[in-house]
């Protein structure tokens, strides 16, 4: 795992210092009636005029250490920003991910138990469309035309959901539907293919055999085995569903850790940029451990490689 | 290995093979026929905005402080001083005296009585990302500001472009005759703000002492605004004399402008710089500011305002709240469900919109002919080629149909612009001017021809395009390089970024400038000397012409407001001549409010209008 | 990462690498998949409308018409003929900018795959067969590149790139090798355990003589499956980067670019948006139906459904 994270701290702190301008730049806007001396004052204090190694070899060493530096932008410090933003990124990709699992895992079976029926198609047609239309248009449209049709606008900004959860759910519907349909179609592709692999296996065969009736051979070892593919979702297309949040959040102005990330290149914010895009890699390889464990329990017959 | 055993042409492996091939094939096919096409020669050219309006008037005494007239019928805002008012509101259009080119702001509700309490709601189109308003340019920023903070003096805001200065915390002030000291009477008993670790201790001219040296020392991007003092003296508790090497034509202007906030020391000793807190003396107090979220602002109790309606303390509000909203449509959309009352930075609906929104709504305040402190036009870099040649840049301007740009990306709401924008309405030249010089008019053949002269045909102009508030911007381009394409050259668009874009323009490796420049304050020094002098800050075009640097050097120090504007006039005679920059239009905006909103002004110089006199009815 | 994970594509399944032949040919099979089917049109008919772009556009799609910004469908242009789906909001006719649209879209889609595809193949050949060191430091840069978002690391690579249309192509395309790479390598790495790969060792085959002759043909099979089921994600990234600001540079009709654009004229004229979405919609459906129908066809076990 620390190989892995060392390469992800290499990668985005190498990229973004190849983006031409820097957070001064980003500051000023050409607004430059400073002259070049308080540029460079102000370039010292962020750290920024001593050479790209020891820059990094000064980050890295105090993310050794837990301390991820202060924001170029903000002057807070980085992982404070981070976790304070987490939590909103989270809510989102845990509610969409349940909205999808209700929606889908429900259409995904029946396409499976109905396989080349009529069901079967209008669930496949369904799934793939909603993998074909790009969510900042499913989502601006939620915005837009309720604003049009009936004047309502979700209320803005975002209540804290500890405090005040239905206001929090009222502003976070649009956009978790958006992101909820999008991911619907992959976990309904996913669960089909997975039920109807165990729909061949023997040991459903054999259970039929059986004479055991058919919804109690379903209920058992397919939803069991419906759930893998979600598990895999999660896993492997962690980073999609974190790159889906950073359009949602830009729409809906959510303070995200998705919107960070992209305000944080555009503003040139190294050390936001790169203690975000580290989180975010750490908590990815976990996810996957966490997986990997998954399947032991899910799937007995899958062994540990 | 296993052999294939082809079974006919539409076997798996057969088909496989011929899936290869057509894919094969048809990229062959694709990359042949239709490669990445060149689209055409971006336009290029960036008119430099300048802003060719300096300062108010330098005004050698103080203008008494006058009580907004809020219920008085506006005449030409020019003659009547209401002082200090939000524009005026009057129940008929108020047509402005046509000052140059500048077109009538129309207002078409009154207020009424004043209302107190409410929260007025309403957007920022980014995040101020910082509370420290003296290290940062940005938009929200700022307003905020200019609601938390006061200066020295304000802007007079009669109406939109009104920048004649009138008494904020000082009551008076003096020129000495020879220019080099001016000295300043604080009003008396204002407090700052009651929060810790300030506490509501009285303002005194240390204060302002303190404030100056720290912009000098501490402020990187502000400096300027206090650069011009030499040395300040506090001789009592209310009085401040500033010392200054040679006469400025804009220090007033400077001390109006609306980020140049009065600091209260007490902060900056506890926290080692102005991050965490907001306090100033203004109508408003910081409460709050969550990220990427809003901002929040409430009524200072302790404002030493009173307002001249009902004769108790201003602001009648108990608070504001700004409402992050950086995308467009989603603003829009807000704006049509009464979300928000309206949106002082960067929304600039395009004019379908307006109408759109107005027709759609009950009760709408409109102000059309709104022109913003930007100016318009393509800043060209003329150290590169084909842009060193001046055949070329005309070429470029004579290529521009600018009424069909003015057509199309703003349907029809702008008007010929000048690189001095129309907003500076006391130094730019009318449009029938513009119109008249040689090398704004269409004229394509003769520019096709120039182009050949200077053997420019063919030649490469890169435009640089960043992400803009409006949407207009873009569609301008696009114009600009389709018909730059018809005079023969080959313009390409390259998107950027924000800070990608300027730091090219720092380190000159542009062509083009498809968004222009942006100003911070209504300054014409900075229109002029900061971006054409050979040693300006933001001299972006590169040009180096010494008898230039001669008439920008003298506007700054020419007091006298009509040999100033005879020395810009040169300037911008020059500059046309030479066309270092290449002008198109200037938008003329319209804003719109929601009905409730009341008495809530604007101002060209970026922050709000006197608002502590804004008020909402629901 | 165990082998497990890797072997799952986004269908569940995988086809056997070593496909038994049939009688029954493609065509056959196509048709006992009328989705697929369908499918399968609609791509060669957008394929054909690119190719014949030229042909068959009623404007140039660069071309713009003074005064008639965001014209209605049906009003006829300065030069006589009418803008069948309207104008845009500079003035071009909106259905040759769909046309060309198609060119743009299958360029990018099919450039960026073949440059994933390839890459992650070469990579996942080499590494998975050669093992060692080289295998090792690989799939550590692979691993660390697969545990950034892939939105945010094609932001990255654009930014640093800078915005043109090879280097969309090149962006998308490199963000999708360390995918392909895990497909490909796990599919190597049972491979190698075949006895004829270890007999032509034995013989003394050299490595590039195994690796062209023996391996790589069985793994074209789920290379090509992920190919194709990885255009319709490719032309779907390249409307988030143009939503994002880093797309294709205008003024080059891109159907994402289009649809980013759209959104803020969305209230007004809600026929730009449409048209570029549904296009953009109906061609990434029609070729993630395809791939799933060729994926199906592939798959041996259910060959005879």
């Amino acid at each position: 795992m620390l190989p892995v994270l060392w390469g992800v701290s290499l990668i985005v702190f190498t990229a973004i210092r190849l983006v031409p301008g820097d957070v001064i730049m980003a500051k000023m806007q050409g607004e430059f009636s400073a002259k070049p001396e308080q540029l460079e004052r102000m370039r010292a204090e962020l750290g920024l005029d001593v050479p790209g190694y020891v820059q990094y070899f000064r980050w890295i060493g105090g993310v050794v250490r837990g301390d991820f530096g202060v924001s170029m932008n903000t002057f807070r410090p980085v992982l404070s920003e981070i976790i304070s933003r987490v939590p909103i990124t989270a809510e989102l990709a845990i509610i969409s991910l349940l909205f999808a699992i209700v929606i889908a895992i429900p259409i995904g079976v029946a396409s499976a138990v109905y396989q080349d029926t009529w069901i079967d198609y209008a669930g496949r047609l369904l799934a793939m469309l909603t993998l074909s239309v790009p969510s900042f248009v499913i989502a601006s449209a939620l915005i837009l035309f309720p604003s049009i049709w009936w004047g309502y606008f979700p209320p803005m900004g975002l209540a804290p959901l500890t405090s005040r959860p239905l206001e929090n759910l009222q502003q976070v519907l649009p956009a978790t539907v958006a992101l909820g349909a999008i991911l619907a179609g992959q976990v309904m592709r996913l669960t089909r293919s997975s039920v109807l692999e165990v729909l061949r296996s023997d040991f459903v065969r054999t259970a039929r055999a059986k004479g055991l009736s058919g919804l109690a051979v379903i209920s058992g070892h397919v939803l069991r085995a419906s759930l893998i593919p979600v598990v895999t979702l999660i896993g492997s297309d962690f980073g999609r569903l974190l790159g889906g949040t950073v359009v949602i959040e830009t729409i809906f102005a959510f303070p995200g850790m998705g919107l960070l990330t992209l305000t944080s290149i555009q503003l040139r914010d190294y050390t936001q940029l790169q203690g975000n895009v580290l989180f975010i890699a750490a908590v990815f390889v976990l996810f996957n451990l966490l997986v990997d464990l998954l399947y032991g329990v899910l799937d007995p017959r899958i062994r540990y490689s | 290995m296993r052999s294939s055993e082809a079974q006919g042409p539409l076997t798996r492996r057969s088909f496989l093979r011929g899936m290869l091939v057509l894919g094969a094939g048809a990229s062959a096919a694709l990359i042949q026929a239709c490669g990445p096409q060149a689209p055409a020669p971006p336009a290029g050219g960036g008119q430099a905005p300048a802003g060719a309006q300096s300062g108010a008037a330098v005004v050698l005494t103080s203008t008494p402080r006058t009580v907004p007239a809020t219920q008085a019928p506006a005449a030409a805002p020019t003659a009547a001083p209401a002082a200090g008012a939000a524009p005026q509101p009057t129940a008929a259009a108020r047509p402005v005296a046509a000052a140059g080119n500048r077109p009538p702001l129309v207002r078409q509700q009154d207020p009424g009585p004043p209302k107190r309490g409410g929260i007025l709601e309403t957007s920022l189109g980014k995040d101020p990302e910082t509370l420290e308003v003296m290290q940062s340019v940005n938009g929200p920023l700022r307003i905020t500001s200019s609601l938390v903070y006061r200066r020295l003096v304000q802007f007079r805001g009669t109406d939109y472009y009104d920048i004649d200065v009138e008494p904020d915390m000082a009551d008076s002030w003096t020129v000495a005759p020879d220019g080099k000291s001016m000295t300043f009477k604080l009003h008396q008993g204002i407090k700052w703000h009651n929060v810790p670790p300030v506490n509501g201790r009285e303002f005194t001219s240390d204060d302002v002492a303190w404030t100056v040296d720290y912009y000098k020392t501490k402020s990187k991007e502000y400096a300027w605004l206090w650069d011009w003092v030499t040395k300040v003296e506090t001789p009592d508790k209310y009085t401040v004399v500033f010392h200054m090497d040679k006469p400025n034509a804009e220090a007033l202007l400077n001390m109006a402008v609306d980020n140049n906030a009065i600091l209260p020391r007490e902060v900056f000793e506890q926290y080692g710089n102005f991050r965490s807190k907001m306090i100033g003396t203004g109508p408003y107090i910081w409460k709050n500011w969550e990220p990427g979220v809003k901002v929040e602002l409430v009524k200072n109790p302790d404002y030493w305002e009173v307002s001249e309606l009902d004769g108790k303390p201003l602001p009648y509000l108990d608070g504001i709240t700004g409402y992050i909203m950086p995308d467009y449509a989603t603003r829009l959309a807000a704006y049509r469900s009464g979300k928000i009352s309206g949106h002082r930075w960067g929304f600039q609906p395009a004019r379908n919109d307006v109408e759109g929104l107005v027709k759609g709504m009950q009760g709408q305040q409109r102000w059309d002919g709104v022109h913003f402190l930007s100016g318009g036009g393509f800043v060209l870099n003329i150290s590169k080629k084909p842009l060193d040649d001046l055949r070329v840049r005309r070429a470029m301007s004579l290529a521009l149909n600018r009424d069909a740009i003015i057509a199309d990306v703003q349907q029809g709401a702008a008007q010929w612009g000048g690189f001095i924008s129309a907003s500076f309405t006391k130094f730019a030249w009318p449009e029938d001017k513009l119109k008249g010089l040689e090398f704004l008019k269409y004229n394509p053949d003769q520019a096709r021809q120039l182009v050949k002269d200077a053997g420019a045909e063919g030649a490469t102009v890169i435009i640089d395009l960043h992400p803009d508030t409006t949407p207009g911007t873009k569609i301008l381009v696009e114009m600009a390089q389709q018909m730059w394409k018809a005079i023969g050259l080959n313009p390409t668009i390259d998107p950027t970024d924000v800070p990608a874009s300027y730091a090219k323009r720092q380190s000159g490796d542009f062509m083009v400038f498809g968004n222009g420049v942006g100003f911070s304050s209504a300054s014409i020094d900075a229109a002029t000397r900061q971006l054409f002098h050979s040693e300006g800050q933001r001299n972006y075009t590169r040009n180096k012409d010494a008898e230039f640097d001669k008439l920008a050097e003298a506007q700054a120090t020419e007091m006298d407001q009509e040999k100033r504007k005879q020395i810009v006039d040169q300037i911008q005679q020059k500059i046309y001549d030479n066309m270092w920059t290449i002008p198109h239009y200037d938008a003329i905006d319209t804003l719109i409010n929601q009905p409730w909103a009341k008495n809530w002004g604007f101002h060209w110089q970026l922050g709000w209008a006197h608002s502590e006199r804004i008020w909402v009815d629901k | 990462m165990s082998v497990r994970t890797a072997t799952l594509t986004d269908a569940g399944t995988m086809p056997a690498v070593t496909p038994r032949r049939s009688r029954q040919g493609f065509l056959w099979q196509l048709q006992r998949r009328p989705l697929g089917m369908l499918a399968f049109i609609i791509v060669l008919g957008v394929i054909l409308v690119a190719v014949l772009a030229d042909l068959i556009s009623p404007q140039d799609p660069y071309r713009i018409f003074t005064g008639q910004t965001r014209a209605a469908p049906g009003v006829v242009a300065a030069n006589g003929v009418p803008f069948l789906l309207g104008a845009d909001e500079s003035g071009r006719d909106i259905l040759s900018r769909i046309i060309y649209g198609a060119r743009v879209s299958l360029w990018v889609g099919v450039l960026s795959v073949a440059i994933g595809t390839l890459g992650g193949t070469v990579v996942g050949v080499v590494s998975g067969f050669r093992s060692g060191k080289l295998d090792l430091v690989l799939q550590r840069l692979m691993d660390s590149a697969q545990a950034i978002p892939s939105l945010v690391l094609a932001l990255l690579l654009m930014a640093v790139l800078g915005s043109s249309l090879t280097n969309v192509i090149l962006a998308i395309g490199i963000v999708q090798i360390p995918y392909t790479n895990r497909v490909v390598r796990s599919a190597v790495l049972s491979l190698k355990q075949e006895t004829y790969v270890e007999s032509a060792r034995a013989i003394g085959c050299s490595d590039f003589w195994i690796m062209s002759r023996h391996i790589l043909p069985n793994v074209v099979a789920p290379i090509i499956v992920i190919g194709t089921s990885g255009l319709g994600g490719a032309i779907l990234t390249e409307a988030y980067l143009s939503f994002l600001g880093l797309g294709a540079p205008p003024p080059i009709p891109s159907w994402g670019g289009m649809v980013s654009t759209a959104r803020t004229y969305m209230l007004t004229n809600p026929q730009l948006l449409l048209a570029p979405a549904v296009a953009l919609s109906i061609t990434v459906l029609a070729w993630n139906l395809a791939g799933d129908a060729l994926r199906d066809i592939l798959d041996p076990r259910l060959r005879n459904r």
